[in-house]
């Protein structure tokens, strides 16, 4: 386990955890958020969850690591009830099986800097809102990667109709609490509710 | 009051008057003159019934007021509608009568005259009349009933005979009535008009002859008897007519015994045997097959029926525009009728026109081909396409309708038949085509390479007719034990019934059938290309055609295909998957050594690219070692794996060579085989790891900067952190062993040909079964260090040179690789 802080960090910035069993490439998305934030790195699922804590606010997640999977160490996020916002980021095409991932953003590899600070700016935005609120931008984002598969049995399938039945569900709940959005996040709102525009907003 | 007794002598008197006269009005006139001699009345009428009216048809006295009343009025209506007398003593006094009119009598007696008027008297006296007056009135009435209906069937009589006098007069048959005598012959005794000529006698002279003196027949032929009889005769005077005689019983008493109707049937006779011959010639042309005895039979026909010395038939040449004779009959001696040239005779033109043509004088014709023919009444009639009939005859006008109605009938007979000829022949031809067809289809169905049976649907299912030799040799089984069995039930496979059930239905609903099928062959199971084609002969049920094409080949090359592409398309997916992690690095790190210049970041870029350029070399070697071999030769097992240990960084572990054998190999390609093994056990054998090493490529270094070893395997495993852990130190001792399949016991085999193959085992700790079938796919086993191509690269080798490798654990219970060569 490695920890990089900003040396001027102050105990108001946020905690992030960089999880990615590409050492180099876990120690650059460090040395890309330290500025702003106290982040700390994992080479492996096993050191993430040692790390995780209530302090880590927004975890950077490789997907397909040696030992213990990232999508396993998401589970255990989920069932630790750590309130934490959670990006996948990883070189592995999304399938159906992400609906039932309770991440909160999905980043495909490769990233570039600005990228990765704007996902964790946002993600850290989101943590000041309603839970079906973050509930809708992950169902959103779900359904807008699915929506890109060149595979027509993914959007004919029984958990993508779900998937969108679900998302108009929160849509309808979301009409009450849609004065409290930031631009950005209307921006999402707005692709996703234009479908031909459905489009990566990461 | 009447003294009746003085009256007998008028009432005789009146009888005898009437009995002699034919006249009825005479008989009314006598009766009112008899009355008023007999009776005492002031008036008497004689009323005779009439359209329902009673008219006074005589009377004496004083005269009648009117000329007649309504047969339902009054005394005399009663009298008449009961048919009893009636007598009324004094009409003023009587409920029988009312209206009396002025003048009208005070006592009437009224009495019937049968059924035909009534007799009436009156007084101006009442009681004027006794019973006895009535008597005598109805004694006078009765006779002159009588006499009236005497006279009225003396009338009836001499109409009727009159009658049947101009009938018999009138008939346009001759009519005969006589009398069969003792003898046996016959006297005629009243003969008609028609009878006097047609016998050419007066009916005086007939009479008393014999009707066998006129008509050629013998006596007993004239007996009437019940039945009518009839039968045909001519004239003792030979005519040449034919008569028609019917010969009836005449059944009045005291008359002749016999009726003969003579009527001349020449015609009709005629008529008939014409037809008869028609029908018998139209029978025999319609037995004949060829046109040349359909022709005999027209010319032979014609020459018969008809009076005409010229008869022939052309036919049309199907190849050239000429009509030629086929039969003919021709009275001027040495003649033959010469082939008619397209448009230069009658004959052509009737032919052409298809219409009858009829000349009166052939010579003179502005069409006729010989101006000097002494034929001159000339009928052509065209035989549809077929040619033409020609009638002819040396004079002019000879031809009548009945003569042409005939050679039509002929015509037309003849060209049905000459159709039905070429109708026959078109069959006949058609037929023989399908059969050398049907012979065609026999040798191709049996020569086909393809197995084919055809079969027929029954109950749904196909029951095999017959198979071709191909069938039998290729499913095993002789035709005869298949034909009227289920093909299914053969050559389907237990799991394909269902499937074989749906094209069943498919073929009887009468489709084409054609898919890819597994059937059980007896080599076993095959892939073939079905088809089916179902057809409907005139039976109900469906017969077809099943040929079996074997795609087995095709279909394992089109699934090994797919393999590859499958294994294709996932290398692509991972290789560019770990592409993408240094990518990512070396483009951060650019950038931040871009931004401060620091050399740490240049050094990372440097590490990533590194480590993209062995993974892309790494690639290189896997598909140049999955390649078929160019050039083989024997190798020696244990110098190659000598040979491959000094390639590989083996720290402290052990090699053993057990004994040796020579294989034929790619000696570079081998030496990469067997380094990749040892890397692997080198690597992974102390750590219980599954993970593969790269031996003939420089491997990517930790972050730690460990050196690069440069040929030679050290690292790659899914414990990457606690590899990275011990790097550096020395593993356990791994002890390495190489030697061949069949002697492992130890025995030398060097040079031994018949080596099964060799394996590759150490003491390590082994791989889990359940990974076993996974450690060969690149990226199952993908670690941080190797590239994880190593094994991979160890299979693509092996099945390049035709090895089979297997794993299992070795003696020591470290992992054990084996190929087999044979």
């Amino acid at each position: 386990m490695t920890e990089e802080r900003n040396v001027d960090a102050d105990s108001d910035e946020a905690t992030v955890l960089v999880v990615d069993d590409e050492e180099g490439l876990a120690d650059l998305y460090a040395i890309w958020l330290r500025d702003q934030f106290t982040v700390e790195t994992a080479y492996d699922g096993q050191e993430a969850l040692d790390a995780l804590d209530d302090s880590v606010e927004v975890v950077l997640l490789d997907r397909q690591m040696p030992g213990i999977s990232g999508d396993a160490v998401l589970d255990r996020v989920r069932d630790r009830d750590l309130d934490c916002r959670v990006a996948m980021v990883t070189a592995v095409e999304p399938e159906l099986d992400i609906v039932d991932l309770g991440f909160d953003d999905y980043l495909r590899k490769p990233v570039d800097r600005d990228t990765l600070l704007e996902t964790v700016n946002r993600l850290l935005r989101r943590s000041t809102y309603d839970d079906a609120v973050r509930e809708y931008f992950a169902a959103a984002r779900k359904h807008a990667l699915l929506s890109e598969s060149d595979d027509p049995s993914v959007t004919d399938s029984e958990e993508f109709q779900t998937l969108e039945g679900r998302l108009d569900e929160l849509r309808g709940r979301l009409d009450d609490v849609v004065g409290d959005f930031d631009d950005d996040d209307y921006e999402v709102l707005f692709r996703r509710l234009s479908p031909e525009n459905a489009e990566d907003d990461g | 009051m009447t003294d009746r007794s003085d009256h007998t002598s008028e009432l005789l008197s009146y009888a005898t008057e009437v009995a002699s006269t034919d006249d009825v009005d005479t008989v009314f006139a006598a009766m009112a003159d008899a009355a008023e001699a007999i009776f005492d009345f002031s008036s008497a009428v004689v009323e005779t019934a009439e359209n329902g009216v009673l008219s006074v048809r005589a009377w004496s006295g004083r005269p009648p007021s009117v000329d007649g009343i309504p047969a339902d009025e009054g005394v005399a209506g009663r009298t008449f509608q009961t048919g009893e007398s009636q007598r009324v003593d004094d009409v003023l006094d009587d409920p029988r009568v009312s209206d009396i009119p002025d003048g009208a009598p005070r006592s009437v007696i009224s009495v019937p005259i049968g059924d035909i008027g009534v007799f009436q008297a009156g007084d101006d006296e009442p009681n004027g009349f006794d019973e006895g007056d009535v008597e005598l009135a109805e004694l006078l009435a009765s006779h002159c009933y009588q006499a009236v209906q005497r006279i009225k069937s003396q009338q009836a009589l001499l109409e009727s005979n009159a009658r049947f006098l101009k009938l018999f007069e009138q008939a346009d048959d001759a009519l005969v009535l006589y009398d069969v005598l003792s003898t046996g012959t016959t006297a005629i005794r009243l003969a008609n008009d028609a009878a006097s000529v047609l016998f050419d006698a007066p009916e005086a002279q007939l009479r008393g002859d014999s009707l066998s003196a006129y008509l050629d027949a013998a006596p007993e032929e004239f007996h009437p008897s019940d039945d009518d009889r009839s039968f045909d005769t001519r004239l003792t005077d030979e005519d040449g007519r034919t008569f028609r005689v019917r010969v009836k019983p005449f059944l009045r008493e005291d008359g002749p015994d016999g009726f003969a109707v003579v009527s001349d049937v020449t015609e009709q006779v005629y008529r008939e045997r014409t037809l008869t011959e028609l029908h018998e010639a139209t029978r025999a042309m319609l037995t004949r097959d060829d046109p040349d005895g359909i022709a005999n039979v027209v010319v032979d026909t014609a020459d018969e029926l008809l009076d005409f010395p010229y008869v022939a038939v052309f036919f049309a040449a199907s190849d050239a525009g000429e009509l030629r004779p086929a039969a003919f009959v021709d009275p001027r001696e040495g003649q033959t009728p010469p082939v008619l040239e397209a448009g230069e005779s009658l004959a052509w033109e009737a032919f052409e026109r298809g219409d009858v043509m009829t000349v009166d004088d052939a010579s003179k014709h502005h069409l006729v081909r010989n101006p000097d023919t002494n034929l001159r009444d000339l009928v052509v009639h065209p035989l549809g396409d077929h040619g033409v009939l020609v009638i002819g005859a040396m004079e002019s006008g000879v031809l009548d309708p009945i003569d042409l109605d005939l050679v039509g009938v002929l015509a037309t007979n003849a060209e049905a038949a000459l159709d039905r000829t070429e109708h026959v022949r078109q069959l006949e031809t058609r037929e023989s085509e399908l059969r050398r067809e049907r012979n065609r289809l026999a040798a191709l169905f049996e020569n086909v390479p393809s197995p084919t049976a055809s079969f027929v649907v029954e109950d749904g299912n196909p029951i095999i007719r017959s198979v071709n030799p191909a069938f039998e040799a290729v499913f095993g089984y002789d035709e005869a034990e298949l034909v009227g069995e289920n093909v299914d039930e053969y050559i389907v496979p237990p799991e394909r019934e269902t499937e074989a059930e749906l094209y069943n239905q498919k073929l009887v609903n009468g489709q084409n059938i054609n898919v890819e099928v597994q059937r059980l062959t007896a080599d076993g199971p095959r892939d073939f290309l079905l088809d089916v084609v179902p057809f409907r002969l005139d039976e109900p049920n469906i017969h077809g055609y099943a040929m079996y094409t074997d795609i087995t080949e095709r279909k394992e090359r089109e699934r090994e295909l797919e393999r590859q592409n499958d294994r294709l398309e996932e290398f692509a997916s991972i290789v560019s998957h770990d592409l993408r992690n240094p990518l990512n690095v070396a483009r951060g790190y650019l950038e931040l050594a871009d931004q401060t210049g620091e050399d740490q970041y240049f050094h990372r870029t440097n590490e990533a690219l590194e480590r993209m350029h062995d993974i892309i070399e790494s690639v290189l070697a896997l598909a140049r070692h999955g390649r078929s071999l160019d050039d083989t030769r024997e190798v020696s097992l244990a110098d190659a794996a000598n040979r491959a240990w000094r390639n590989v960084d083996t720290d402290t572990a052990t090699l053993h060579v057990a004994d040796d054998a020579t294989l034929q190999a790619d000696p570079s390609r081998f030496g990469s085989l067997l380094e990749n093994l040892f890397a692997n056990a080198i690597q992974h054998g102390t750590e219980g790891s599954t993970a593969s090493a790269t031996a003939d490529t420089p491997d990517f270094d930790s972050l730690d900067g460990a050196d690069v070893p440069q040929s030679g395997a050290s690292d790659g495993d899914v414990e990457d952190s606690s590899s990275r852990a011990a790097d550096g130190d020395s593993p356990d001792s791994i002890a390495i062993t190489v030697g061949t399949l069949d002697s492992s016991s130890g025995g030398d085999n060097a040079g031994d040909d018949s080596t099964r193959g060799f394996y590759v085992e150490d003491d390590g700790v082994g791989i889990s079964a359940d990974k076993r079938d996974l450690v060969f796919e690149y990226g199952e086993t993908r670690s941080e260090e190797g590239t994880g191509f190593g094994l991979a690269i160890v299979k693509s080798v092996a099945e390049a040179h035709g090895w089979t490798p297997t794993i299992c654990e070795s003696d020591a219970g470290g992992a054990r690789f084996e190929f087999s060569t044979a």
